[in-house]
């Protein structure tokens, strides 16, 4: 807490010093390498996951152009089966190494490490997370794993498909036991991480904030937090056993040792499908503060919203089963879980509904993290809903492994998941780094990706529902048009990715000074400077409706909104509550 | 505002006193979240186990190390040390804190010794079984390494030495991850860092220290029934 000392009202006078923030509180390495502040932690977050995405999507790159001609375009053989054999085996280390940095490097940690732990004590008006060595440990876990994945794949890369499903992954010669390691490091850095946020979640709200006065980015990382530390486990110890298979042959999931190899996938699927909630439901809870703050009203159903993050994660402990509806599981339990899959829909159907009714007369305005909030609503549903198709166990006995389970959840993980991480990304970016960026080209950037995204994964719907398998190098002309307009789709997102990158980096250093508060939100986070110092917070923040705008006014002096006295006899505007 | 503020409230003054937190009760929290984690992970490995062990012929008679019983005393009787620990420093006797926490280590590093004594013990027991296996079927090879013997015995006999492997380094990993802060803690309350109002490390130890227990207890239920 900062006080005003005596010898600032002496007779020197003050020199006004450079405003320190955050970004410039250490410049050495080391102060950035072995930081505790959870904003810097947050920022390398960002810059390896990122560094991860842009891997993994030159990887799908890759896919894609293999995908142009039926006989494959990248990797093909010269004519006979032994060798077109010998170059598909490529692409199934490219389509796994694309699944697995996605899955474990990318989407898992993206939105709470890099999002999370920048906006998480900001949003609760704290100075840090409850356990700042233990979230740097974290980092270096998630930096551990993804090293010792570069080392399997210089080793001998993996091409069991992000599944790792045995007995495949028993007896391939690829380097499996350094991969899996690796993704057990992540493991028990994505549990730390949530072990973390619950602690600070239960222990640092401010006087005043109680549960139901929370930001709803913070109940949806809550919710996460407990899948974490719930789920994770088990996929830990599977991959322990998935090693111990391999070094010590203990028979467990390997059918010629007796083991039974659908334990595996009941095993894989008990964390892998909660982990699809690890992903989305951070990205439902930035849409939950993006949409109210860009339409100018209060959000609607608030307590629906929050119970139903935590409603998706305890339902989604209980529908793994979904996976393994052919592999050899009983009728009943099938149509056991098929029931379940269809409950788990309404929570999400719930959130929608409310985001929906929150922009209802609302005065919306369409700056570019609200593009992506409603982009995220279209492609989250058309993902959400062809899961339902999906969970349908009549449907998923023609439609598994086709296309049409990629094309699902694609757009569940890239219309949902990665887009709210951008929509997040650009709604924080000014509070980040202080620097506005081009509102216009990002705009259509937006609109560019936007159409990307649909053109790549809604042929491989089309596709998928005409019978084509996934994980396939080469396949029979009929479904070539579907595949060269995924392809075109593919590149289009390319060239939306890349103007974000060059649109951002220019921000960097060129953009705009940004004001403290420039969306007009509500909520703690905006309250202070943009970048905010070191502590956070000078003082306490005081808690109030993170809501509520009917005291924001923009203030066209420094293009930001400025909180006013609310006059006491003037009432609150109708469209301001719901 | 000149001179000291005045706090709001002991938890926000604590919270804002530097960028080093303390946060009331947050660390008994997160050592609780850190042993529900690590609970599932052994009983998830624990069911996978009992699934497999399910569809053995179950014909093999493996006899377990009578050590075990030795190790399971030494284990249980630190749990009651550091109990002890936890309450003689909630009455503010140093002298009895030390002892006791001086006697869990040394009752943790032997309950390890006598872990490495049943290793060798079931490696010997895995040699005869060999033997008896190779007397029973010629072609037999050895299992390590080797994945292609049919026969049912045989990679019974292989599951149960590699799950008591598994389960024993597993819980034996983690006694190590314990020992580590243990002596940590060791050396404050040497230095008299603990108090009767102040004691986390003794705390957040006597919680994982009793998750060991509990941990062990399942594991060798498991074994004794699993083995005949």
């Amino acid at each position: 807490m900062t006080t005003v000392t005596g010898s600032n009202f002496g007779d020197t006078p003050v020199v006004p010093a450079k405003p320190d923030n955050y970004l410039t509180h250490g410049k050495t390495i080391s102060s950035w390498l072995l930081t505790l502040d959870h904003k810097r932690i947050g920022i390398m977050y960002l810059i390896t996951a990122l560094l991860a995405f842009f891997i993994g999507g030159m990887l799908a790159e890759v896919i894609r152009t293999q995908l142009l001609v039926p006989q494959g375009l990248v990797f093909h053989g010269t004519g006979s089966v032994a060798s077109s054999y010998a170059a598909y085996r490529y692409y199934n280390q490219v389509f796994t190494l694309h699944g697995i940095i996605m899955v474990f490097l990318v989407l898992i940690p993206i939105i709470p490490g890099a999002l999370g732990n920048f906006a998480l004590p900001l949003l609760l008006g704290a100075k840090d997370v409850a356990f700042p060595k233990l979230n740097l440990i974290s980092f270096y876990l998630y930096v551990a794993g993804a090293v010792l994945a570069i080392v399997s794949t210089v080793l001998g890369a993996v091409d069991t498909g992000w599944t790792f499903y045995t007995p495949f992954s028993i007896q391939t010669e690829s380097y499996v036991v350094v991969m899996v390691l690796g993704i057990f490091l992540v493991g028990f850095s994505s549990i730390f991480t949530g072990i973390n946020f619950m602690v600070t979640i239960h222990k640092l709200r401010p006087p005043g904030m109680t549960w139901f006065r929370m930001p709803l980015f913070l109940w949806s990382i809550y919710a996460t937090s407990l899948i974490q530390v719930a789920a994770t486990p088990v996929v830990g110890i599977t991959f322990v056993l998935l090693m111990m298979e391999r070094v010590m042959g203990i028979g467990i999931f390997n059918p010629a040792l007796g083991g039974n190899p659908v334990l595996f996938q009941e095993f894989f699927w008990f964390y892998s499908h909660p982990a699809v909630y690890i992903m989305i439901l951070p990205a439902m809870g930035i849409v939950s503060e993006i949409i109210p703050v860009f339409s100018r009203k209060h959000i609607f159903g608030y307590e629906f919203i929050a119970l139903s993050s935590l409603a998706i994660a305890l339902i989604g402990f209980l529908v793994w089963g979904h996976h393994i509806f052919v592999n050899g599981q009983s009728a009943e339990l099938d149509a056991v879980f098929s029931f379940l899959t269809f409950i788990v829909a309404v929570p999400s159907a719930i959130k929608v509904w409310n985001w929906l009714a929150t922009m209802y007369k609302g005065a919306i305005v369409l700056k570019t993290p609200m593009l992506y909030a409603l982009s995220f609503i279209v492609l989250f549903t058309i993902g959400g809903l062809t899961g339902v198709v999906l969970g349908a166990l009549s449907e998923d006995v023609v439609l598994h492994d086709t296309y049409f389970v990629v094309g699902h959840f694609h757009y569940v993980m890239m219309g949902g998941t990665l887009i709210g991480f951008i929509a997040g990304l650009h709604y924080w970016w000014p509070k980040m780094f202080g620097r506005m960026y081009n509102e216009r080209i990002a705009q259509w950037t937006c609109v560019i990706l936007f159409i990307g995204i649909n053109l790549t994964f809604f042929p491989q719907l089309m596709v998928g529902a005409d019978g084509m398998p996934r994980r396939y190098a080469s396949y029979l002309p009929m479904y070539q048009p579907y595949m060269i307009v995924s392809t075109i789709g593919a590149y289009i997102q390319l060239v939306a990715f890349l103007s974000m990158a060059s649109y951002l980096m220019h921000s960097l250093f060129y953009g705009k000074k940004a004001p403290v508060n420039p969306w007009g939100a509500a909520s703690l986070d905006w309250e202070t400077s943009s970048p905010p110092p070191h502590d956070n917070f000078e003082t306490t923040p005081s808690v109030g409706d993170p809501y509520d705008y009917a005291d924001l006014v923009f203030d066209s002096g420094i293009n930001g909104y400025v909180r006013t006295e609310k006059p006491a006899d003037s009432p609150i505007p109708v469209t301001a509550r719901h | 505002m000149v001179g000291e503020p005045q706090p709001e409230s002991p938890n926000v003054s604590q919270r804002y006193a530097g960028k080093q937190l303390h946060v009331p009760g947050a660390g008994t929290m997160g050592i609780s979240l850190l042993v529900g984690s690590l609970s599932i992970l052994f009983l998830s490995s624990l069911i996978g186990y009992i699934c497999y062990w399910y569809s053995f012929p179950r014909s093999i008679t493996v006899h377990l190390p009578w050590g075990l019983w030795l190790s399971t005393a030494v284990l249980i009787f630190s749990s009651f040390t550091i109990h002890w620990a936890w309450l003689a420093i909630r009455n503010d006797l140093q002298r009895s804190t030390r002892i006791a926490l001086l006697a869990t280590l040394i009752l943790g590093i032997a309950f390890l010794g006598l872990q490495c004594w049943n290793w060798a013990e079931i490696y010997g027991a895995l040699q005869s079984a060999d033997q008896a296996l190779k007397a029973l079927h010629p072609q037999y090879v050895s299992p390590i390494g080797g994945m292609r013997m049919a026969h049912a015995l045989i990679y019974e006999k292989q599951a149960l030495f590699a799950a008591f492997y598994f389960f024993t380094v597993l819980h034996a990993m983690h006694v190590v991850g314990g020992l580590i802060p243990l002596g940590v803690v060791n050396a404050k309350a040497r230095q008299n860092v603990y108090s009767r109002n102040y004691h986390p490390g003794i705390r957040y130890c006597l919680i994982y220290w009793h998750f060991l227990d509990a941990a062990w207890i399942l594991i060798l239920i498991t074994l004794l029934v699993t083995f005949k």
